[in-house]
This record gives structure tokens, C-alpha cells and sequence, in this order.
């Protein structure tokens, strides 16, 4: 084996089934050169680490930074010069990461005692859009009527956005993040979205309300660091990482479960086990998995390479997650595992803010939906269906569900 | 340096030597000491690094809002000896410091 970039495909590397990763993950995991300089759609080049070790290592080392308008940041899709500059704490290093990020995590939706109170009002979410599905009868897309529309609500409760803007900012969403669209496409969707979420912070600066976005306004004018622009950025910020990948992991941890009934059967006889089959999800299907990079703020030693500073890093989770080396037989999923050490809300400083949220709106959909509709089958076989494939989130556009 | 001691609900005992400037947390992850989750890394978010402070030779930081907060929510019930082991910074003056780890973290 040896380095030579040519040997593999532009980065991102596309996943054949949605429940699988890609075949280059485990060939650059498993060959004598885990990290690897690989060729970018977008003409760069950058490092991609496959061992769990390696990327937790780096995940970890305050060398490797998230400075997203860093010149040299590994870019895999192009994309418009506001996701560099108004991307939030997501994109920045400590101290600046820390203080934004502690704002909002203080502003109460984030620890796991607030989405213990949230629990009931999830649950009456979850309830709902299967009552609307009942009512509707097969077959139902589950992606519409159920994956995206439980987290998206959820997630406008929080923020205090009213229901009636819900299709607007997602439509905005999954052009930023669906993968097919063009560059232009998505600058204009941020642009939208950016005057949208403007009016959205003034409406709520004159007349505050008991939602996050006015909790973390009064927060910010208490400590005379408000700025309305950074707010509209960590209002966006919230907003995306709050729904889309929810969204994926529930229709295809659904799709998952549908595909092993013997597994699905013992979920439905026992749902203490839903925590559990939770977590295997998270760690099976990683719909996040391409959302780490790091830019190299030093020269850093990587397993076997010296990554230079200024060099990239991408760092697949969904490898980590099927490293042989961590999770015993890796491609089998089994619920039972017990295992929540994967690494699908990534890991170190910038480790998911809303990972309780998701927890919790998966256990509840996923003990609820197969207790109201215990027939619940595909009305598609997965291999039928459209993926958002090779963008930051993966995920699936429609999922007809028949009973 | 400074010695630090973790016990495990069981009654297990580790005893290692902390480098100062790291964190009682980290010392127990670099060390692949059972029971100390640290899912965020230490950045005082997750509240998976709980522990319950026996013997401190000097007081320990105050515990902040954040802290507070999260410690209010973890998986162990809080007691008025329970810290985040992130939040507790070692120095050389720590030296002897004795945890209990609760019985679970997430």
C-alpha cells in the first residue's frame, strides 16, 4: 500500500447503502496508511483520518482548530463566504468558543435536567404527528410527516420560532445541506434565512418572550457582550444542527430497525432496551460523520504522519465508529451492544450541544411509533429511495411507510 | 505532581501521580481509570466526569453556575461533596486528594 493520492476517489466518498459507510473507509482504516492525503472536490487536498484513536486524538488537541475562515480549511464542497465568517462557536477555538458556547448551554434547553422537563411536551410532539399519520393512513412518507417534523418543532419551541415558519426555514435548511445544490443556490438560501432570523432577534429583542433566543439575549445585555448579528448567527447555528440530523437518524434508524426484525421484535417485547438500540444507531448510521474537519494550527504528529500546520484534517466519524479496534465486530449492528463510547456527536470541546435533545427525541420516537404502529414495514425498499449523500449530514429526502 | 486517589464504588483503589496543570478528569482518563465518562473532553458540558471529593488537602474552586447546573442533572445523585473532576485543576498543593467515583456516569 503506499500514499499516493491518486489511488483513491475525490473526497467525499460516497455511501452505496445508507446503512453502511463508505467502501474507502475501511480500505485507508485497514491499510498500512490510515491517514491519508486525499484529493477534495473542491481541488484541495487534505488529510483524512480513519482510526478512532487518531481522530479522538486529534478531536482532543487544542493544535487542531475549527477556525472555519482559516484560508486553508478543509473545504470538501464549496461553499459561500458567510458559512466562514457568521458560522458561530461551531467555527471558532477557545477562549472565544468556550464563553459563546457557555452563553447557550447556561440559557437553559441544553443540560440533560432541562430536557428532562422538556420530556412530557417531546412526547406530546411525537404523539401527534403519529396521530396526523393515522389519520392520514398509508402509505405516509415518515420523512415529512414524522423525521423531520419532530425535531424541527422541537427544536422551534425552543428557539421560540412560530410554527407557521417551520417549512420556510427548512426548505432553506436542506438546500444548505442536502447535498445537489449549487453554490449559488446556498448563498442564497443563507441569505433568506439571514433576514428571516434578523427580524426573528428584533421581534424578540422589543418583546422578549420564555424561549432561548430572548433567554440568551438578556443573557448577552446582562454582560454587555450583545451583538445582534453574532445572535442571528448562533440563532442559525441552533437552528440547522437542530433538525437535520435528528431527521436522518430517525427515518433511517427506522429503515435499520425495519431491516432487522428479530432485533425489532425484542425492542418491541422489551423498550428498556430502546436507550440502548439508541446509542447502536448512533454509532451504526453516524449521519453527522462528515462534519468534523480541523485545520492543523501547528505541526501536529498523526499516527504515522507529520501534518504540517496550515494542512487539513477531515476526521470520518463513521469510521471511528466501525473501528475493529474499538467495537467488536463493527459491521454487525446489535442492539443489545451496550456501547456509547462512538463517536457520532464527535468528541472533546465542540462535542454536540444538543446530543441530550437528540437522545431523547430518538428514544421517545422510536418506543412510540413501533407501539402505535407495530405493523409498520417499508412501502419502498431502501435501495429505491433518494440520499442526501456527500454534503455535511447524510440523510434520505422520502420514506414511504406502509401498516 | 500530586498524588491523587480514585476509588471505585466497589472499593478498588487507584493511586496516580498528576501531573500539575492537568485536571483530576484527565488524569483519570490518560490513566484508564474505570468509571470517569469525560464525553466533552473537560469542557465543564456533559456532565459525565462526576465524582465525590473525600479528602481535599486545601479547598477546591468554587463551583460555578455552569457546574452548578450540570451537577444538579447528573446520572449519580449529587451529594455536597460532588464536583465535576473537569472543574478541578491539579497543583501542586492537591497532593493526597481522594475521590470517590458514583456507580454510573451517563
Amino acid at each position: 500500500m503506499t500514499t499516493n493520492a491518486t489511488e483513491l476517489p475525490v473526497f467525499p466518498w460516497h455511501r452505496g447503502c445508507p446503512m453502511a459507510p463508505p467502501d474507502q473507509y475501511a480500505e485507508v482504516r485497514e491499510s498500512d496508511a490510515p491517514v491519508r492525503k486525499v484529493p477534495l472536490a473542491t481541488g484541495r487536498t487534505a488529510w483524512v483520518v480513519t482510526r478512532y484513536d487518531l481522530i479522538k486524538q486529534v478531536l482532543a488537541d487544542p493544535r487542531s482548530s475549527s477556525a472555519r475562515a482559516h484560508e486553508g480549511f478543509p473545504y470538501y464542497i464549496e461553499i459561500p463566504e458567510q458559512f466562514k465568517t457568521d458560522c458561530s462557536f461551531i467555527g471558532w477555538d477557545p477562549p472565544e468558543h468556550t464563553v459563546h458556547r457557555r452563553m447557550a448551554a447556561l440559557s437553559g434547553a441544553f443540560t440533560k435536567k432541562r430536557v428532562l422537563d422538556m420530556r412530557p411536551r417531546m412526547q406530546e410532539i411525537v404523539d401527534e404527528c403519529i396521530d396526523t399519520m393515522l389519520e392520514l393512513g398509508p402509505p405516509v412518507d415518515l420523512v415529512g410527516e414524522l423525521a423531520l417534523k419532530v425535531p424541527l418543532t422541537i427544536m422551534c419551541g425552543i428557539l421560540g420560532i412560530p410554527n407557521k415558519d417551520q417549512a420556510f426555514l427548512h426548505s432553506c435548511t436542506e438546500i444548505l445541506f442536502g447535498g445537489g445544490s449549487s453554490a449559488t443556490q446556498r448563498a442564497e438560501a443563507i441569505e433568506r434565512v439571514g433576514r428571516y432570523l434578523e427580524e426573528l432577534v428584533i421581534s424578540k429583542e422589543n418583546d422578549p418572550g420564555e424561549d432561548l433566543i430572548s433567554r440568551m439575549i438578556k443573557k448577552y445585555r446582562d454582560q454587555d457582550m450583545y451583538d445582534r448579528r453574532e445572535m442571528c448567527n448562533l440563532t442559525r447555528l441552533l437552528m440547522n444542527g437542530g433538525h437535520e440530523t435528528s431527521t436522518a437518524m430517525i427515518a433511517i434508524g427506522v429503515m435499520t430497525l425495519l431491516e432487522h426484525p428479530e432485533q425489532l421484535e425484542r425492542l418491541k417485547a422489551n423498550p428498556q432496551l430502546v436507550p440502548g438500540a439508541v446509542e447502536e444507531l448512533l454509532r451504526y448510521l453516524s449521519p453527522g460523520d462528515l462534519a468534523t474537519s480541523r485545520i492543523a494550527m501547528e505541526d501536529m504528529q498523526v499516527g504515522d504522519v507529520l501534518v504540517r500546520k496550515g494542512e487539513g484534517l477531515i476526521l470520518v466519524g463513521m469510521s471511528a465508529n466501525r473501528d475493529p479496534r474499538v467495537f467488536e465486530d463493527p459491521d454487525t449492528f446489535d442492539l443489545e451492544r451496550g456501547d456509547r463510547n462512538h463517536l457520532a456527536f464527535g468528541h472533546g470541546l465542540h462535542h454536540c450541544i444538543g446530543s441530550d435533545i437528540a437522545r431523547t427525541e430518538l428514544e421517545i420516537v422510536m418506543t412510540t411509533l413501533f407501539r402505535r404502529i407495530p405493523d409498520l414495514r417499508l412501502a419502498k425498499h431502501w435501495s429505491e429511495l433518494r440520499y442526501k449523500d456527500g454534503n455535511v449530514m447524510y440523510g434520505v429526502y422520502e420514506m414511504p411507510v406502509t401498516w | 505532581m500530586a498524588t491523587v486517589t480514585y476509588r471505585q464504588p466497589d472499593g478498588t483503589v487507584t493511586v496516580l501521580d498528576v501531573p500539575a496543570g492537568s485536571t483530576v478528569m484527565r488524569g483519570a482518563l490518560t490513566n484508564g481509570v474505570e468509571g470517569i465518562e469525560g464525553e466533552c473532553g473537560g469542557d465543564g458540558i456533559c456532565a459525565t466526569c462526576h465524582v465525590y471529593v473525600d479528602h481535599s488537602p486545601v479547598p477546591l474552586p468554587e463551583i460555578d453556575e455552569n457546574e452548578g447546573e450540570l451537577l444538579d442533572c447528573t446520572s449519580s445523585p449529587r451529594k455536597p461533596n460532588s464536583r465535576l473532576s473537569c472543574q478541578l485543576p491539579v497543583t501542586e498543593e492537591l497532593d493526597s486528594l481522594v475521590v470517590t467515583l458514583p456507580a454510573t456516569q451517563v
